[in-house]
């Protein structure tokens, strides 16, 4: 009768509450990835009896074509380098900004202005950037737009890198900010009026006990975002550029090439986005291996796992 | 360790239930009527019998329910009593099938059709295909649609003679392409403007206007081609900004398509507009020269291009027009209002006077070569095709027979019901036409020339009684191409034709609108062409082409 | 009652100065403006008449306003209401049953003594990154989980993000004390009225987080519908609007092909009617948001109970 000891019955409790969660990623997310397999196929229907089984029990093996075929030609590395670098300087200036900007807000306390504030910061993450795109046009339009007289905007890629890093900012601000807004609103308010009584000034309280507090968070924030150093915002990239050919140079990245060559119908076109996918996962699995061993060397307690 | 031999239990788990999922998609899908060649018995779905008409719509199976992806359809489509009376109309035919159209609003078709194919959706029996859009060719050879023509189970000469004998035989000549079941028809044309003229669009009632009388300068009879190099064009169109001021732009262009037309060239095989094949305007029928070409390496499309960069930097061009994400709205809005000299234009029959009651305007289409072309992107321009994972591939083809010769059904799905959609008219002569409502239909709105065999409907009052014979007529008049019934496999050189896409995509609208200069761009463009592998295309395309050639 | 008086007073002396103060709200308030200004641009844009956009473009002060934008909106009638009523369905019942079963994952994780916890957080963690791409899972829930054509469909598939979870579990981490588990836990306590009782209420400004998120997601959420949704009765708001900028693209990338006059563009949905829509459609959720954020904020008040 040990098995129900109060002990076991905890255990067994908790395990109870992860059925949920685990009976679902086992079957939306574990089930779908005998998929991969498609990554190295041309994948056809398979006529007689078109089943999932079937279509990828016959079709083609092909190796590594499916990888071939994004990487193929002279356009490649140029939508890599833009891939990473913008995701790079996303990445550092949304947590950098987010921060300052929760930390300014949790001084504000509970006034209505700055329930205001918040509920405004929020708007840009409802408007889709196909709208969003409308509201750049409108400075940038060559007839009608605000700053036509400036140049031709659409037809030269100056200026880009800054557009498009503006826009990232303001539609994902809001939204990473009001995550770090709830994590100080979890810190336990007694250690600033401790520190307040020891007379730290408000500057070196946020520097003491703030930042180390939302540090999990912080770490959690980065990791996760390093994962998806592969995976571009699609809309940005396609929508706000209305992709224009010549700017194409500073505005193609890796989603966006990716969705270039699929509309040409090529055999195996599932194939290749799942290769695509796949690589993307790879290359977040490496980059979020190196920053979660390097967040463990330094600080074992926050690192994910 | 441990982590991996969990994964490796996770990923077996996931292996052994999507085996047993698809096991179950087996057994689902057993009883249905895929094709067995064995028991052409099993292939009838319930108990259609097309013959036997005196019994009425009594059926004692419930109805099989073929569900079919139209074009067209607005927002607030509401298509349920249109429904009711098809499915009561094939129930009078003898077939015991509903239908359930699927109208993703206006032309939302791209992206969800294509994707429904991709995701093997059941739920679709039929889709909407063509040489554009969802592409005819490239989707058959995938194998995504059935072939309605194999040999061991030919659905189209056990339930499709009657549509076989409605359609004529060019067209299904033109369907005819190599699949995963060989070479055979794996859908079924549409029926209408199968010859395509390349226009200009022109506002008569501006030109009049400025004070230009059409008819001296252009050449209805015969051919425009060389217009836009006349001095009288320009003259026009500087009358025009002087006498409308800077804001008003008198050439109203797609990118891409203005030169194409003025170039002369066939559509473009491979789908990324990059290669041409040139015909003589005077006489569609004689090639210019005999193989496909790069468009850049065209002298009479470089010539055609430097064209259109003159009128660019002449102000005639509304500099949005090159902002390929509004051009399109900016296009259809200059339209609408006839704040336009010339636009593009190409011929469907009978366009013409549709576009003078939409516009208000006087609209005439002049034409760019001496007759019009039939080419095989116009020929397979639209049709329909049975997705191979439709579980009804039977039902779905014998409601396309009947829609397709059935002059009541037709009528039902395409212009709605009567006295709510539409209304008989009757001409001077006691014809009895189509008179649409407008209040109607703006809740059942389809798109004609796409929705089947348009010589099955009943002209509509607009059209006048004789509409079909001068149609036909019409359609007689084309000449094939000299490469009509050629498509392109890309197969050989995929990655190639796939890594020009971004290539074309950053020079070519740009180019053809004239927002860039042809000599600086020009060589860029070629150069890029050049470096991802478009002379592998090319010659692929053009060993392909001597051996179609060659064939016949 | 005394007690939450003196901690106001506490609150009222750890306050920055004057200067500081006009700073934040220099700032803060700068952002906050910066990021309304383009929706209340659209919206400016919907009330603008056609007339005046030809005259003076996009325009803060168009010269002509209108209500044809809305008019046409409205004009939807049933087929708008519906699917703002789907949309709320699936959002409302979506969000529900996510942040419970994010809750009862995320708090697994965040227990030490929680039975192989190594195993389920590489679980849920693997599949942030790998996938098995849009067939195999489409095929999955429509085939073997049979949910075509239903409101399942749209929420089903977004039930659980691994983004959600770590967030919940760090919130845990970060305002939980967990010798505060171990005592409910001598007290006799059983782990789910733990949970429920003593855990859940702590955590209230992670919740109303991750319920935020949830909430967006599936109001957002179009995809879903395109893939799983025949039904036009079932479409949701977003797939409304988002059927409309399908059509465009659509046209758009075959406008070379078969040219745009054979098109009958006076049936494409003018540009005002989609604004409309977009300011329609955010609305709702917006006016939602000061909800939730009364649970965000009143994490500043449970904090000082904590002491």
């Amino acid at each position: 009768m040990k098995i129900f000891s109060s002990k076991n019955r905890r255990k067994l409790a908790l395990l109870l509450m992860m059925l949920p969660g685990a009976a679902w990623l086992l079957l939306l997310r574990y089930v779908p990835m005998a998929g991969i397999v498609m990554a190295f196929q041309e994948y056809r229907p398979h006529p007689p009896n078109p089943t999932i089984f079937n279509n990828i029990r016959h079709s083609r093996f092909i190796g590594l074509d499916n990888f071939r075929f994004i990487f193929f030609g002279d356009r490649a590395w140029n939508m890599i380098r833009n891939t990473l670098v913008y995701n790079a300087v996303f990445i550092v200036l949304t947590t950098v900004f987010a921060i300052a900007l929760a930390i300014c807000v949790s001084e504000l306390g509970k006034k209505f202005i700055s329930k205001l504030y918040q509920t405004l910061m929020f708007f840009p993450f409802f408007i889709s950037w196909v709208v969003a795109s409308y509201f750049v046009f409108a400075f940038l339009d060559p007839t009608f737009g605000v700053l036509s007289d400036v140049r031709m905007w659409y037809l030269d890629p100056t200026g880009w890198p800054v557009i498009l890093t503006a826009s990232h900012l303001w539609k994902n601000l809001g939204f990473t900010c009001i995550i770090y807004v709830a994590a100080i609103a979890g810190i336990d308010q007694g250690m600033y009026e401790a520190a307040a009584i020891d007379g730290a000034p408000k500057w070196r309280q946020v520097w003491s006990i703030t930042i180390p507090s939302i540090k999990p968070m912080i770490i959690i924030m980065f990791i996760m975002a390093v994962g998806r150093i592969f995976n571009a915002d699609f809309g940005l990239f396609w929508q706000i550029p209305m992709n224009m050919g010549p700017l194409q140079r500073v505005t193609e990245v890796f989603d966006t090439y990716v969705f270039r060559i699929m509309q040409l119908p090529v055999p195996g076109a599932v194939g290749i986005a799942t290769a695509a996918g796949l690589f993307q996962g790879v290359i977040g699995f490496i980059c979020i291996m190196i920053a979660n061993t390097i967040v463990r060397k330094v600080d074992n307690e926050n690192a994910m796992f | 360790m441990k982590k991996f031999l969990l994964t490796v239990v996770c990923l077996a788990l996931a292996l052994a239930m999507f085996a047993a999922c698809s096991r179950n998609g087996e057994e689902e899908t057993a009883p249905d009527p895929t094709p067995e060649p064995e028991h052409q018995e099993t292939v009838d779905p319930p108990p259609d019998e097309p013959d036997d008409e005196d019994d009425g719509p009594q059926f004692d199976e419930p109805p099989t329910t073929v569900s079919i992806w139209f074009m067209g359809g607005g927002v607030d489509n509401d298509d349920t009593l249109v429904v009711e009376a098809a499915n009561a109309r094939l129930a009078e035919l003898g077939l015991n099938i509903n239908i359930r159209p699927i109208w993703t609003g206006g032309w939302a078709m791209g992206e969800p059709a294509q994707m429904a194919l991709d995701t093997m959706d059941t739920s679709v029996d039929i889709v909407w295909t063509g040489s554009w859009g969802l592409n005819y060719f490239n989707n058959a050879r995938i194998g995504n649609y059935v072939r309605l023509d194999d040999p061991n189970n030919n659905l189209l000469e056990r339930y499709g003679q009657d549509m076989m004998a409605a359609v004529p035989t060019a067209l299904w000549d033109a369907f005819v392409t190599d699949g995963p079941l060989g070479f055979g028809v794996y859908g079924v044309p549409g029926y209408k403007d199968y010859a395509a003229w390349f226009k200009m669009d022109v506002n008569n009632t501006r030109l009049a206007e400025l004070g230009f009388e059409f008819d001296e300068i252009f050449d209805m009879d015969g051919s425009n081609h060389e217009i836009i190099f006349e001095d009288v064009f320009v003259d026009i169109l500087q009358a025009s900004k002087d006498m409308w001021g800077d804001s008003f732009f008198p050439l109203n262009l797609e990118a891409g398509n203005f030169v194409q037309h003025f170039a002369s060239t066939d559509g473009d095989l491979t789908g990324i507009h990059a290669f041409m094949f040139s015909f003589d305007p005077l006489n569609p029928a004689n090639p210019v020269y005999p193989l496909v070409e790069l468009q850049v390496e065209n002298e009479l499309f470089l010539r055609v291009l430097d064209r259109v960069r003159y009128f660019w930097e002449r102000g005639f061009i509304d500099p949005r027009l090159a902002i390929a994400g509004e051009a399109g709205d900016i296009i259809s809005q200059m339209h609408r209002e006839g704040q336009y000299l010339f636009s593009t234009g190409q011929y469907a029959y009978g366009h013409t006077a549709s576009m003078q009651a939409e516009r208000e305007i006087d609209v005439r289409y002049v034409p760019l070569s001496a007759r019009p072309i039939i080419s095989t992107m116009s020929a397979a321009g639209s049709g329909f095709a049975v997705s191979i994972y439709s579980q009804n591939p039977a039902a779905a083809v014998q409601f396309l027979n009947a829609w397709y010769t059935d002059n009541e059904l037709a009528v039902i799905l395409n212009e709605g019901i009567e006295g709510i959609h539409w209304q008989w008219y009757t001409d001077d002569d006691g014809n009895q036409l189509v008179q649409l409502i407008p209040e109607g239909r703006e809740t059942y709105a389809t798109w004609r020339f796409g929705m089947g065999n348009i010589f099955a409907l009943t002209p509509r009052n607009t059209d006048g009684y004789g509409y079909f014979a001068r149609f036909n007529a019409y359609n007689a008049l084309g000449v094939g191409t000299p490469i009509l019934g050629f498509n392109f496999d890309n197969t050989a050189v995929a990655m190639e034709h796939a890594a020009l896409i971004a290539v074309v995509d950053e020079f070519r609208d740009v180019l053809t609108i004239g927002a860039v200069d042809p000599a600086v761009a020009v060589p860029q463009y070629l150069a890029a062409l050049m470096a991802n592998g478009a002379e592998a295309v090319l010659e692929e395309i053009n060993r392909q082409l001597e051996e179609f050639l060659a064939a016949r | 009652m005394v007690k939450s008086m003196r901690i106001r007073s506490k609150l009222r002396i750890n306050r920055v100065s004057r200067f500081a103060e006009v700073c934040i709200h220099l700032i803060v308030g700068g952002f906050a403006l910066a990021c309304i200004i383009p929706f209340i641009f659209i919206t400016i844009i919907a009330f603008t008449s056609a007339d005046s956009l030809r005259l003076v473009g996009y325009s803060f002060f168009p010269v002509e306003w209108s209500l044809t934008s809305f008019q046409a909106a409205f004009d939807l009638g049933d087929t708008l209401w519906r699917s703002f009523l789907n949309s709320i369905i699936v959002t409302g019942v979506g969000t529900f049953i996510s942040v419970l079963i994010t809750i009862l994952y995320a708090y697994g994780l965040f227990r030490r003594d929680l039975p192989f916890k190594k195993f389920f957080a590489f679980f849920i963690f693997f599949t942030m990154l790998f996938g098995g791409g849009l067939v195999p899972t489409v095929v999955t829930i429509r085939n073997l989980l049979n949910l075509g054509d239903t409101y399942a469909a749209m929420i089903v598939p977004m039930l659980l993000a691994p983004f959600h979870v770590i967030i919940m579990r760090t919130f845990f981490k970060t305002s939980i004390p967990e010798s505060l588990i171990e005592c409910a836990s001598l007290d006799g306590s059983s782990e789910f009225r733990t949970l429920f009782t003593i855990v859940i209420p702590l955590a209230k400004p992670g919740i109303a987080t991750v319920a935020l998120l949830t909430a967006i997601g599936y109001w957002n959420d179009w995809f879903n519908a395109m893939l799983f949704v025949r039904e036009r009765t079932l479409f949701p708001l977003q797939y409304l609007l988002m059927e409309m900028q399908l059509n465009i693209e659509f046209l758009r990338r075959n406008i070379a092909t078969i040219g745009a006059a054979n098109i009958n563009l006076a049936n494409l949905p003018s540009e005002g009617l989609r604004m409309a829509l977009a300011v329609i459609i955010v609305v709702p959720i917006a006016l939602a948001y000061p909800f939730f954020q009364r649970f965000i904020i009143s994490g500043l008040t449970i904090g000082a109970i904590k002491e």
